[in-house]
Parts: C-alpha cells; sequence; structure tokens
C-alpha cells in the first residue's frame, strides 16, 4: 500500500488539475477522451508494468536506482549507463519542480492573507511575483516574491526526506493524498454548485461549463487530427510519472513475491480518477463560469495562476476556495516533489554506501543550486521552460521508450512476463504481451518522433504541403535570435548529465563483483543473463 | 506529474471553440463514461488492493 501511495502521490501533480483539463477542453472532451483512453492502455498501463516490475526485480538483488538496477537486469558493463537518464530525470526535474511548488505555497499563502482580495491584475502579479518581469527579481526574501517561499519549500522537502521512507515519504503521502482529494472534491461541489453566478450573463451556466469542456464537437474530424493523439499520448505519459526512475525505485523496496499487476494499474487508476474525475470537473468548468468561453481561451498564460485566481476572487467566500486550491496544488506538489528526490537518494546510498543523512546534505546542495539557478533565471521563465522541456519532456520520453524497451525485448517478453506475473493478484490478458513488445515502443517512438517534429522544427502536420517554422526551444539555442540564459541552461543540464554518467561509472565499480543471494543463482533472468557468478 | 511551467503557460493558450449553450447528449455521455470509469476502476482497484492487504 505505501509503494501504491508514494508512485500515486509522484503521479498526482499539477497536471492533473491544469494540463489535463486545458487539453480535454482544447479538443473537445469526448474525442479527447478516446484517444486518451486509447493511450492509457497502450502506452501508460504497459510502461509502469514493466517499471514496476524492473523495480521489484532489482531490489531483490539489493538494487534501488536505475542504473544499479539496470546493471542487474543485463549484467553487462555497459547497462548500467543506460539507468544514467533514471537518475538525471529526477535530479533536474526536482530542480525546476521546487520553484512551482513555492509559487503554489506563495499563491496559498497570500489567498490565506487576503493578499490575492482586491487584485486587479493577476497577469501582473504573476510576472512579478516569479520575477518573470527580469532575470533576479524572484530573489528576495520578501514574502511578495517566489525566492522566499523556495526557501521554505526546500525545507520542508528535505525534512520529510530526512525522516525516511516510511516516517516522512509515506506519512507525508498517507495524509497528503487524502487530504487532497478531500479538498478537491470540495472545490468540486462548490464549483457544480454555483448554478448560474451572474444573472445578467444567463450562459455562463454550470451545464454550459460542462458542455464547454465535455462536448465532443465532431467526432470524426476531431480523431482524425493527429495533434489530438499527440497530446492526448503526451497527457497520458507525463502525468503518470513513468520514464523518471521513480516508478522503479519505489517498485524496488517491494518483497520478492509482492504483487505488481494490481498495484500498478491502482495507481494508474488513482492518477486518472484525479485528473478526469477531479481535475476535469473543477479547473475550466470554474473559469467558464465567470469568464465565459473568451476568459478561458484568452489566456496566454497559466490557468491556475491567473486565471482561477480571478475566478476566486469573483466566487462568494472566494478566498477561501483559493486557499484550499492552492494548498492542494502544493500538497500535489510536495508529495511530487519527494517522491523525485528518493531515487537520487537511493543511488547515492547504494553506489557510496553514504549514509542517509550524508546522502540528503549532498541531495540538497544540488537541488538548491539547480532550483537557484531556475529561481534567478527567471525572465520570461525561460530556465524553467528550457528545463521542462529538454528534461522534463524530451528525457522522460527517451528513458520511457527504454524501459519498455528492455522489458519486451532486452530481457525478453517471456522472462519479464514470467517475472511480473510472480505474485499478482491481478492477471494481465495476454494480448498485452504482443502490446508490450510491439506496439507500445512503436506508439512512443511515433509519439515521439512527432513531438519533436512538433515542438522543435515546427511541423504544421501536413505531408501534402509540409510547412516547418522552428520553433523557440531551437531557435533559442541556435541561430541569430539565440537566448544566453536558455544556452547556459542546456549547458547546465548537459553538466548535470556528465555528472551523473561519471557518478554512476565510479559508484558502478563496486557494482561488478558484487555476488548475487544465493536464491538467485540459478532463478529467472539472472539464469541467462548474469555473468560474474561462477558455475557450480 | 509532469505538468509544469511549458504546460501550464501554454496550454490554454489556443483553447478555442464557441461557448456552448448546455451539455450536449454527446457531452453527458462522454462526462459520465469518463468520470464514472475512472472511479469505478478506482474504487475497485482500492477494494482489490484492501481486501488482499
Amino acid at each position: 500500500m505505501g509503494a501504491i501511495l508514494a508512485v500515486a502521490s509522484s503521479a498526482v501533480g499539477l497536471g492533473n488539475f491544469l494540463r489535463f483539463p486545458g487539453l480535454a477542453a482544447k479538443y473537445g472532451g469526448g474525442s479527447f477522451m478516446i484517444a486518451y483512453f486509447v493511450s492509457l492502455l497502450l502506452i501508460g498501463a504497459p510502461v509502469a508494468w514493466a517499471e514496476w516490475t524492473m523495480g521489484r526485480y532489482g531490489g531483490r538483488l539489493g538494487f534501488h536506482s536505475s542504473p544499479g538496477i539496470f546493471h542487474t537486469l543485463l549484467r553487462r558493463p555497459w547497462a548500467k549507463y543506460l539507468g544514467v537518464l533514471g537518475l538525471a530525470v529526477p535530479l533536474v526535474v526536482s530542480m525546476y519542480y521546487m520553484c512551482v511548488e513555492s509559487w503554489c505555497l506563495g499563491y496559498a499563502c497570500m489567498a490565506l492573507s487576503g493578499g490575492l482580495d482586491g487584485v486587479a491584475d493577476f497577469p501582473k502579479l504573476f510576472a512579478a511575483f516569479t520575477g518573470a518581469t527580469g532575470d533576479g527579481d524572484a530573489v528576495r526574501f520578501s514574502p511578495d516574491k517566489a525566492g522566499f517561499f523556495l526557501i521554505i519549500a526546500l525545507v520542508i522537502n528535505l525534512f520529510l526526506l530526512h525522516r525516511g521512507i516510511s516516517r516522512g515519504i509515506e506519512m507525508a503521502c498517507r495524509v497528503g493524498m487524502p487530504l487532497l482529494i478531500a479538498i478537491a472534491v470540495a472545490i468540486l461541489v462548490r464549483v457544480l454548485s454555483l448554478g448560474t453566478p451572474d444573472a445578467s450573463k444567463p450562459g455562463q451556466n454550470v451545464l454550459a461549463a460542462l458542455g464547454f469542456m465535455w462536448n465532443p464537437g465532431e467526432l470524426s474530424t476531431s480523431l482524425a487530427n493527429p495533434q489530438l493523439w499527440l497530446a492526448a499520448a503526451g497527457q497520458v505519459f507525463f502525468s503518470l510519472s513513468v520514464g523518471m526512475g521513480i516508478i522503479i525505485t519505489y517498485a524496488s523496496y517491494l518483497r520478492r513475491t509482492d504483487d505488481v499487476t494490481l498495484s500498478s494499474v491502482t495507481a494508474v487508476a488513482a492518477n486518472s480518477f484525479c485528473e478526469v474525475a477531479l481535475g476535469g470537473m473543477i479547473t475550466v468548468p470554474a473559469a467558464f463560469l465567470f469568464l465565459g468561453a473568451a476568459g478561458v481561451a484568452g489566456g496566454t498564460f497559466s490557468l491556475g495562476f491567473m486565471v482561477l485566481p480571478s475566478v476566486f476572487t469573483s466566487m462568494p467566500a472566494g478566498m477561501l476556495f483559493a486557499t484550499g486550491f492552492f494548498v492542494l496544488l502544493f500538497l500535489a506538489a510536495v508529495t511530487s516533489s519527494i517522491s523525485i528526490l528518493q531515487p537520487v537518494l537511493a543511488f547515492l546510498e547504494e553506489a557510496f554506501q553514504l549514509r542517509r543523512r550524508t546522502s540528503i546534505a549532498w541531495l540538497a546542495v544540488l537541488v538548491i543550486i539547480g532550483s537557484s539557478w531556475a529561481t534567478y533565471f527567471s525572465g520570461g521563465l525561460k530556465a524553467i521552460d528550457t528545463m521542462d522541456f529538454w528534461v522534463g519532456n524530451v528525457s522522460v520520453f527517451m528513458l520511457g521508450t527504454l524501459v519498455i524497451v528492455l522489458f519486451g525485448w532486452l530481457v525478453g517478453i517471456d522472462k519479464s512476463w514470467s517475472e511480473m506475473h510472480r505474485g499478482a493478484l491481478l492477471r494481465v490478458p495476454g494480448g498485452f504481451r504482443l502490446v508490450m513488445r510491439y506496439v507500445t515502443p512503436l506508439y512512443l517512438t511515433t509519439i515521439f518522433v512527432l513531438f519533436l517534429l512538433r515542438e522543435m522544427l515546427g511541423w504544421n502536420f501536413s505531408l501534402t504541403t509540409p510547412r516547418f517554422e522552428p520553433k523557440h526551444y531551437m531557435t533559442d539555442l541556435f541561430g541569430e535570435n539565440s537566448n544566453p540564459v536558455a544556452q547556459l541552461t542546456v549547458a547546465f543540464i548537459a553538466f548535470v548529465l556528465l555528472s551523473c554518467i561519471a557518478l554512476v561509472a565510479a559508484g558502478g565499480r563496486r557494482w561488478r563483483n558484487k555476488p548475487l543471494p544465493p536464491h538467485l543463482r540459478h532463478s529467472g533472468l539472472q539464469k541467462k543473463h548474469h555473468r560474474t557468478t561462477p558455475p557450480q | 506529474m509532469n505538468a509544469l511551467p511549458r504546460t501550464i503557460l501554454n496550454t490554454l493558450a489556443t483553447t478555442t471553440g464557441n461557448a456552448p449553450e448546455t451539455l450536449s447528449t454527446g457531452g453527458w455521455t462522454s462526462m459520465i463514461v469518463s468520470v464514472g470509469s475512472v472511479t469505478a476502476i478506482f474504487v475497485w482497484c482500492l477494494w482489490r488492493v484492501i481486501r488482499n492487504k
């Protein structure tokens, strides 16, 4: 139960309450949901099963991080380097995620103290608070700046990590998740009971708001749109915390015969419940009720930090609900960020035999450097945006694809499938063998290529009249309009990646001759891949 | 989890479409099926997990 809670908590984050509703409304709720469920079956569940299985298997051999687990799965000198992304991704993501977490905390405090009441220009407030106005603008020890709340968020995270997995992470998830759902349900009830908040605008009523969110539009036209499928697959993939090394680490603490199939589905279901049943019913409908379609459509800035605060100020007892909403976002972010950091801690402990306290001290130094970077270079939120694209999107796709290829091909589908069903409380239908071996890798690769073509080269998705207009992720790095902050940030990411490779190389030397526990020397995957155990 | 600045900033930037007057039959269907199915699966999974604890 602890592992399920930890994985579900890491998955449930801002994407559930902000990103999903926006995408569903944009593509027409019904059409989007078809693509969403297909992606959940073909990408989400298979990759999650693969990660849970690999994690539990590595844990039996005393490994808890992706490099160690990949090393033990393949027993090749290069195998541990495949897991470098499982170290670098959570490390970099935690650096900028901490900044977003500090925004949630700051807005919750502002709402509680009445600071959001009477604000006329929320975009201006957001820009001033986050430092989007210019580099260094957020770094002030003042409660109206994100830098101040970043310190508090860091302290909370490190404190929870210091308390350990069961007393810190698990406790936070055990309290945080039900509290998050309770707050979301309370806000949901409030939104659905608003009726027609402004009598002069009868069109902005609850049914119309739900229609804006869920009406499917022209199904055949919508489903023929490749961008819809790309958006749905991206949402499923990014929302589930797969491809980040988090699930692998948590599953590694399971016992040999603990179930992974039902646990994995439960974590996926918890995440989907939060985004579809809660996020999908709250965010966009609330915004529509007070601002109408134009208000929702017109926001080039965030739904969460600009549109919704404005909605809350118009709502009776709005500040109460605003506080609840931002506390909800903060809880979702905290439970995610502490989970993100655990893979790095696990690696430091197992590779260098460091004590937890020492590992946390090193981790604190790394996260403080990274989050300070993201907070200082806040002009236009360029540093955070760059980190999110190259690590939170591109690298996550790469690691997720690698995991499923490892599961279905490098280890072999038969052995992986049999390992997955050890102690299973849920029998996965046999058809998923084919899905996990062929369909998921192919689907993921296709989505990844389309994602890169769109987000980097700006392809218009037309085969007859293709047009490419390189997006800012490319032009920021190359050419006349390059952006020094983006370039420096990419260099910083490369430095972190190289440092992780060096750490894995150093730490991995200890693993080379690590003997297997006796009961595993002739079992399952090891029989084929283990090369260092002397013949009996 | 990964809903971050880029998505926060851009997701709704291009949200388009005319404002509906009400929830259509298709809207009701997609809402009930979507919300109902994820809720049912979540509750069923929780029940199975707790029962086998």
